[in-house]
């Protein structure tokens, strides 16, 4: 074993072995509490396996396992160590002639009712804060247009979002599907980040895509939030087309250098040269020219796509407002509007319902600040240790990996692995916002209970310290 | 498959970076004691080096039949019926064959920069990992007979030398397993010949060809043949070879490149075993997935368990494994098959089954005596879960034939030999301990392949 490897599991034994002594010493004094000395047995326990368990993972290269063996074994073991500590000192602490003359079973009928509340506190506010993490994204235009960017429509992004797209796409081909559209597909997905950038630059660029992307959220968020049936939006196509047009003559030049084409033959040349292609597309991209060759032919192929174009006849604008109305009835939008605008309001107030019970069950629970303190410090710990937790397992949802089994005919495969790759950019972006709340409230809950207890933390330093000295013979302060 | 948005700033798992280590460190409280780890220390602390498996529930058994129900009518299969060889005559397969549709794309290789998994550099270590195995005897993974300088049955069937009198069979096994397993085997088992796993008839190439190195070889050159052994095989030796675990748990070229290796190793290190034979005077025929079906064997030799996925599944690498096998008229003391809890396990886990990105993997409760799947290359009469090779061949044609291996990732079976795993190993033994140990294993975030981890294989310390 290394160095390191013998230092850690070293001071790991040595930090059990003492913590046992310093508990042992307190079951010889205090005979009546055995139960809450066990728990601090099994916390002591549970810290050193879960410092165990994370060093290893480390070692075997899975960090998530480490960091989740830390949170799930240490947390455990600081919840029950802080909950046996405050028993037993309590216990210690308190005198016959200082017990409350008050009616017992007052306290204990609101007791109960503080435990059960702030139980729910700590088991809700998790999911809540989720929800008001999914909520402040989605409910806020200039949010919610961002994310969209960033995940699906900027230069970074798009790459990964074609790979994704075309990855779900052959998953969900069958056997006996056509061979030519899988082959097409294929190919896609082996265009080089770069060249994908490249093609959008001379249809869509980043920054008109952009400008795109905030028209479309600003009239959808209108819609939310105004009285209209349907969202008021046309999307100027024209634009796109013409920059296409603009850019034909560097397409062609484009698809040789993009796709893994066999340079032409002599023969295919001649070809070329001679015109032979008839205006078929197809033909020109059948093999890669010389370079001085596709100098020539890029005009040509830039004509047969404005040709092409001009065919096609495509519209300079869509009206979205207009293509809804002809699928969908004012009443089932309306309805839909009605619980988007719930799903914000419950999303951003819920997290408080757990906030105010928590303060309840405080007020019932508590008799003096001290006492508060130590009410409000278990809950915070716990509910800050549940919420990371949460927030760690995010990213790894196995419904955001997994490959779907029975997928609907109508959801097409690109569609799967678009919203795959928002899924899961989400799912990240929620760890992130929920992770750094959460370890706050599990500190201040830490914190909390150290002002709690401080005399008897102070005590139990002062007693492992008299513990060392008599093991290496040093003298105690 | 994961995005690299999903881990896209995660740092390598034996240098975490600042925001791993912060979370961890907050985490914990304890961020002196668990900083700094490293390779060296993984290395050096014993883990991953060859020691014996803990096995709290291990049962050896007398015979293959006592773990699973194998029907009086069962029928050898021929071998021109399995997945790979179909890829040489069948129509349905051959277009799926090995990435054959992104190969008519010109799309193999296509390493893409910044794709983690699927860069040039994973690309060249993939067709490294499969340098071996193409220069050596480039048809055996896809199930021809070892062929080049691998081919020698004719040699490997006629040993120049006097049968060398070991004292007893079990001594004679026990040198034979000490050298395959110096040779390079991870993991090796003797069983008895048991002519049920050899194929009815073989499917093989054209002794003609003479240029069988190349890539190029016609493919309507593989034939089928009447399976015989030039002697009489009384023992097989069974051997598996562990595949990375690192390059495995990433995407794309990297996996690929862990099987590769394999399938590289495979035929040098079963053609040295057959050569020791030989020197002592035995007959031997080395095989990797030709002639006979390795799996029942291995089986038999006391490696592993069959499983849901269709792979062997071994106490210490799990489906992590590589086999190969080497028929001799050595007769020697055989291993006993074993069982450790993997059929009960499959029964509750299925991580395989919903890994698997072409649905191949049974989602059946229960293992069945006759195949599912409606496929000739699933040989029914056995009681096991029957995996569909068609569709699993289709998703290798998907991802331009650089492997798959989700399942193997995916399975909780998959891990290094650690202390952490042995407790794991308890809780597998017990009937409520399996569905607790198959939530905390997706809980604790094994068993995905991850960008993350293209990235760490890469920065590991060597
Ligand atoms: S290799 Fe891939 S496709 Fe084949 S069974 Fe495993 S996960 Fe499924
Ligand atoms: S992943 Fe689960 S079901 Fe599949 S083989 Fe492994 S243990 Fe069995």
């Amino acid at each position: 074993m290394s160095t390191f490897g013998i230092l850690f599991f070293l001071l790991l034994g040595g930090f059990v072995f003492f913590a046992f002594a310093k508990i042992m010493a307190f079951t010889k004094s205090r005979k009546k509490e055995k139960r809450f000395l066990a728990m601090l047995y099994l916390a002591v326990l549970l810290t050193g396996f879960g410092l165990a368990w994370a060093y290893t993972s480390f070692l075997e290269s899975e960090p998530s396992a480490a960091y989740m063996g830390l949170i799930v074994f240490g947390g455990l073991g600081l919840i029950l160590g802080g909950l046996g500590m405050w028993k037993v000192t309590a216990s210690q602490t308190a005198k016959p002639d200082q017990v409350h003359v008050e009616n017992k079973s007052d306290v204990s009928w609101q007791k109960g009712v503080a435990i059960v509340l702030v139980l729910f506190f700590t088991m809700t506010l998790p999911m809540t804060w989720l929800l008001k993490s999914v909520s402040r994204v989605v409910s806020d235009k200039d949010r919610a247009a961002d994310f969209l960017f960033e995940s699906l429509l900027s230069d970074r992004a798009l790459p990964e979002v074609i790979r994704k797209a075309m990855e779900y796409e052959a998953w969900l081909t069958r056997m006996d599907d056509p061979l030519e559209p899988r082959v097409i597909k294929a190919a896609i997905s082996g265009i080089e980040p770069a060249g994908m950038i490249e093609l959008f630059d001379y249809v869509a660029p980043e920054k008109e895509r952009k400008s795109l992307l905030d028209e479309v959220s600003a009239a959808i968020y209108a819609w939310i939030h105004g009285d209209e049936a349907y969202p008021v939006l046309t999307i100027q196509t024209g634009t796109f087309l013409n920059n296409l047009e603009t850019n034909a003559e560097n397409l062609l030049p484009w698809i040789y250098k993009s796709f893994p084409i066999p340079a032409c033959s002599p023969g295919q040349i001649q070809e070329i040269e001679r015109g032979d292609h008839n205006n078929d597309l197809q033909k020109l991209v059948f093999c890669v020219p010389p370079e001085s060759l596709q100098r020539k032919i890029a005009p040509m192929g830039a004509a047969l796509i404005r040709e092409k174009l001009r065919v096609n006849n495509s519209p300079d604008s869509i009206h979205i407002g207009e293509k809804i109305r002809e699928k969908i009835s004012g009443d089932k939008l309306s309805a839909a509007k009605k619980r988007i605008r719930t799903f914000f309001l419950l999303g951003s107030a819920l997290w408080l319902v757990p906030v105010v019970l928590l303060a309840i069950g405080l007020l019932l629970a508590a008799r003096s600040v001290k006492s508060a303190v130590a009410w409000l410090s278990g809950p915070l710990i716990a509910t800050g240790l549940l919420g990371m937790v949460t927030a760690s397992c995010l990213p790894g949802l196995s419904f955001l990996h997994s490959v779907p089994r029975d997928v609907p005919g109508q959801i097409p495969g690109y569609a799967l692995g678009i919203g795959r790759k928002l899924g899961i950019d989400l799912a990240v972006m929620l760890e992130k916002a929920m992770f750094a709340p959460f370890l706050l409230m599990a500190i201040a809950g830490g914190l909390l209970l150290v002002i709690a207890f401080r005399k008897e933390i102070m005590l139990l330093t002062i007693h492992t310290w008299h513990s060392f000295g008599m093991v290496f013979g040093r003298q105690p302060l | 498959m994961e995005s690299s948005s999903d881990s896209n700033d995660r740092g390598g798992p034996y240098k975490p970076n600042r925001r791993e280590f912060i979370k961890l460190m907050a985490a914990a409280g304890a961020g002196s004691l668990v900083g700094g780890s490293s390779q060296a220390a993984y290395a050096a602390s014993g883990m991953g080096t060859h020691t014996k498996p803990f096995s709290p529930f291990k049962k050896v058994h007398a015979e293959i039949e006592e773990m699973y129900a194998i029907s009086r009518d069962y029928q050898r299969m021929r071998q021109k019926n399995t997945v790979f060889n179909r890829g040489f005559w069948d129509k349905k397969v051959r277009p799926n064959f090995l990435g054959n549709v992104a190969k008519k794309s010109g799309m193999i290789p296509f390493p893409q920069e910044g794709t983690p998994g699927y860069s040039k550099v994973d690309w060249a270590l993939h067709w490294a990992g499969w340098a071996g195995h193409r220069a050596g005897t480039p048809l055996m993974g896809a199930g021809a007979r070892n062929t080049g300088n691998y081919d020698d049955w004719e040699r490997h069937a006629n040993p120049k030398f006097e049968p060398y009198a070991f004292k007893d069979r079990a001594e004679a096994a026990k040198y034979v397993k000490r050298a395959a397993n110096f040779l390079g085997a991870d993991l090796v088992g003797i069983a008895p010949y048991d002519a049920r796993w050899t194929y009815s008839k073989w499917f093989d190439l054209d002794p003609s060809i003479e240029d069988t190195k190349s890539l190029e070889i016609p493919w309507d050159k593989m034939k089928e043949v009447e399976g015989v052994f030039p002697f009489e095989p009384k023992s097989v030796i069974a051997m598996a070879f562990e595949m990375d675990y690192d390059a495995l748990k990433a995407p794309g070229f990297l996996s690929g490149a862990a099987a590769g290796l394999g399938y590289s190793i495979m035929p040098e290190v079963s053609f040295k075993v057959a050569d020791f034979l030989n020197n002592l005077g035995y007959k031997s025929i080395p095989t990797g997935n030709d002639t006979g079906m390795s799996i029942p064997i291995a089986i038999q030799a006391g490696l592993g368990e069959c499983s849901r996925m269709g792979m062997l599944i071994t106490e210490k690498y799990g489906p992590r494994v590589r086999l190969a096998k080497i028929y001799t008229d050595l007769e020697m003391e055989f291993d006993k098959p074993v069982s450790f809890g993997v059929e009960e396990f499959c029964k509750r886990c299925k991580k395989c089954t919903e890994a698997c990105p072409s649905n191949a993997i049974s989602i059946d409760d229960e293992p069945s005596a006759t195949s599912t799947t409606g496929s000739i290359s699933s040989n029914s009469g056995v009681k096991k879960w029957y995996q569909d090779g068609e569709k699993c061949m289709l998703q290798w044609d998907r991802n331009g034939g650089t492997g798959c291996s989700f399942c193997i990732t995916a399975c909780p079976f998959n891990k290094r030999d650690t202390w952490i795993h042995d407790l794991a190993k308890v809780l597998v033994g017990m009937p409520v301990g399996r569905d607790i140990a198959r939530q905390l294993d997706d809980a604790f975030g094994y068993g995905k392949k991850t960008d993350q981890a293209a990235r760490a294989f890469w920065d590991k310390e060597v």
